[in-house]
C-alpha cells in the first residue's frame, strides 16, 4: 500500500493552502483534496478505498467522507468541537491521541 | 590534611549534564565562576577556610606549632580546583568525597591515605577513594582536581555510547605511566594557563571544553569499568540511541496524547536537542514522525473496527 492510498479531506481549499504539512503530504503522494460546495464528492475520491483523514472537518466535511462508501477508514484529525459528538456517538472511533471525546448523553 | 571535598549532592541545583554530543543539557551552575584564595597564619581562620571549602572535612585534634596556609580554588560548575600550601601541621583528617570524584597530585610533600585498613604513603596524582577516608598530611603543596560524580559518570556513558553505564573506579592510580604523563600534563597545563585566567575562563566555550578536556583524562588515565567498554565506531553517537529511544517511545503511544515534550524526555534530551537532532538524522521533526507515524498506523489499515460498523473510525 503506498502513501497514495490513503486520503486527506479538508474542509476548505484554502486550508491545505496554508498548512505546510498538508502540502508535504500532497507532495509526497497524499490524496489531498478538499470538499466541494456543493458537498458533492471530489471526483479524486471517487472510488477511493484507502483510509480517508478528515483533517479539521466540519460537519459536512465528514458527512462527505461518510459518503465516500469505499473508504476503508474514517480518521478525524480535529479539535474539540462540541459537534464531533454525534460522529462519535454513531461510529464510535477508536481514540488516537489529542482530547478524549466522549459520546453525546441520549 | 585535606583530603578532597565533598562537592554538591548529585542531583542538587548545579549538577550538570552532558548531552548525546557532549555539550552541557542542564547546567545551570556551569555559566558560574567562583575563585577562593585564603592565606593566613592563624590556625583556627586555616581550619575555618579549609572546612569551608571542604564541607566533608573532619580533623582529629588541634593545630599546633608554626603554621601557614595557602589556598587558592575555582569552583565551575562541575569542577573545583584548588591548590594549597601548608606547613607547620600534620593531622590525622578524613573526609567524605561521595558524589565526587577527586584526584590529587603532591607538588611537594608527602600523604598517607588509610585505604581498608591499611596505610600507603602517596605521592605523584592519585585518586581517593570514594566515601569517607582518612589519612595523615604533613608539610605538603598539593593540587587537587574534583568532579562531580553524575557529571563524570554521564560523560563516560557518552564516551562509550552506553547510556546504562554504573561508573566506577577501581584503582587509585594511573593506569599506566602514559597515563600518568597525560594527567599531569593535561592538568599542569589547564591549570596554568586556562583555571587561573579569569579571562580565558570567562568564555562559555573554553570553560566547557576545560571540564571536559579534564574529564575526558581523568577518565582515560584512572582505573575504571569505562575502559573495558569498547568505543562506539567514529560518527555513532549516543545520539541514534536517542532518536532510537525516541521513536520507540511514538511508535508504542500512537493512541496516547503526547507531545514533543513526553517524547524528548523519553529520549533523555531536552527539547530543543530532540527537535535538532531529528532534524539533522532524520529530516523531520518529532511532531511530523508522529504524524507520519499515526498516518502510517491507517495506511495499514490497523484500524480497530468495531461490531456493527462497516468500517473503522479514528479520531485524532
Amino acid at each position: 500500500m503506498g502513501w497514495e492510498s490513503i486520503g486527506i479531506l479538508a474542509p476548505d481549499p484554502a486550508l491545505i493552502d496554508n498548512t505546510p504539512v498538508l502540502r508535504r503530504y500532497r507532495t509526497r503522494g497524499l490524496m489531498v483534496t478538499a470538499r466541494s460546495a456543493e458537498l458533492s464528492t471530489p471526483r479524486s475520491l471517487e472510488g477511493f478505498t484507502g483510509p480517508l483523514v478528515a483533517y479539521r472537518p466540519d460537519a459536512p466535511t465528514l458527512e462527505l467522507a461518510e459518503a465516500v462508501s469505499g473508504a476503508g477508514g474514517i480518521v478525524a484529525v480535529s479539535g474539540n468541537n462540541d459537534w464531533l459528538s454525534s460522529w462519535i456517538t454513531a461510529h464510535q472511533p477508536a481514540h488516537l491521541a489529542g482530547a478524549r471525546l466522549d459520546p453525546a448523553r441520549p | 590534611m585535606i583530603l578532597a571535598p565533598r562537592l554538591r549532592p548529585p542531583g542538587s541545583p548545579g549538577r550538570a549534564e552532558i548531552d548525546s554530543e557532549g555539550l552541557k543539557r542542564q547546567t545551570p551552575m556551569l555559566d558560574t565562576l567562583q575563585r577562593c584564595s585564603v592565606a593566613t597564619r592563624d590556625p583556627q581562620e586555616g581550619l575555618d577556610a579549609l572546612t569551608q571549602v571542604y564541607p566533608g572535612l573532619r580533623i582529629d585534634g588541634d593545630p599546633e606549632g608554626s603554621f601557614a596556609l595557602e589556598l587558592t580554588s575555582v569552583t565551575a560548575g562541575p569542577l573545583r580546583a584548588h591548590r594549597y600550601s601548608l606547613r607547620g601541621l600534620s593531622w590525622p583528617a578524613s573526609a567524605d568525597v561521595s558524589g565526587s570524584v577527586a584526584i590529587s597530585y603532591l607538588l611537594s610533600g608527602q600523604v598517607t591515605l588509610d585505604i581498608d585498613g591499611a596505610s600507603s604513603a602517596t605521592q605523584g596524582p592519585f585518586l581517593h577513594p570514594q566515601g569517607r577516608h582518612s589519612g595523615a598530611w604533613g608539610e605538603v603543596e598539593q593540587l587537587t582536581v574534583a568532579l562531580d560524580l553524575p557529571y563524570v559518570e554521564d560523560y563516560a556513558r557518552h564516551l562509550v555510547g552506553n547510556e546504562d553505564l554504573r561508573l566506577e573506579f577501581t584503582g587509585s592510580t594511573p593506569v599506566s605511566q602514559a597515563g600518568l604523563q597525560h594527567w599531569v600534563g593535561t592538568l599542569a597545563h589547564l591549570y596554568r594557563e586556562v583555571l587561573l585566567d579569569d579571562e580565558a575562563m570567562n568564555v562559555p566555550l573554553i570553560r566547557h571544553e576545560t571540564i571536559r578536556t579534564l574529564t575526558t583524562a581523568l577518565l582515560r588515565c584512572f582505573p575504571n569499568n569505562s575502559l573495558a567498554h569498547p568505543h562506539p565506531p567514529e560518527g555513532v553517537s549516543m545520539v541514534a540511541a536517542r532518536i532510537r529511544r525516541a521513536k520507540a517511545f511514538i511508535d508504542a503511544h500512537l493512541d496516547t496524547d503526547i507531545g514533543l515534550v513526553d517524547i524528548a524526555a523519553a529520549a533523555r534530551m531536552s527539547p530543543h536537542r530532540m527537535l535538532a537532532a531529528f532534524r539533522r538524522e532524520l529530516d523531520t521533526t518529532p511532531r511530523e514522525y508522529l504524524r507520519a507515524a499515526r498516518l502510517n498506523t491507517a495506511r495499514h489499515g490497523s484500524l480497530p473496527r468495531f461490531p456493527g460498523h462497516a468500517r473503522p473510525h479514528a479520531l485524532v
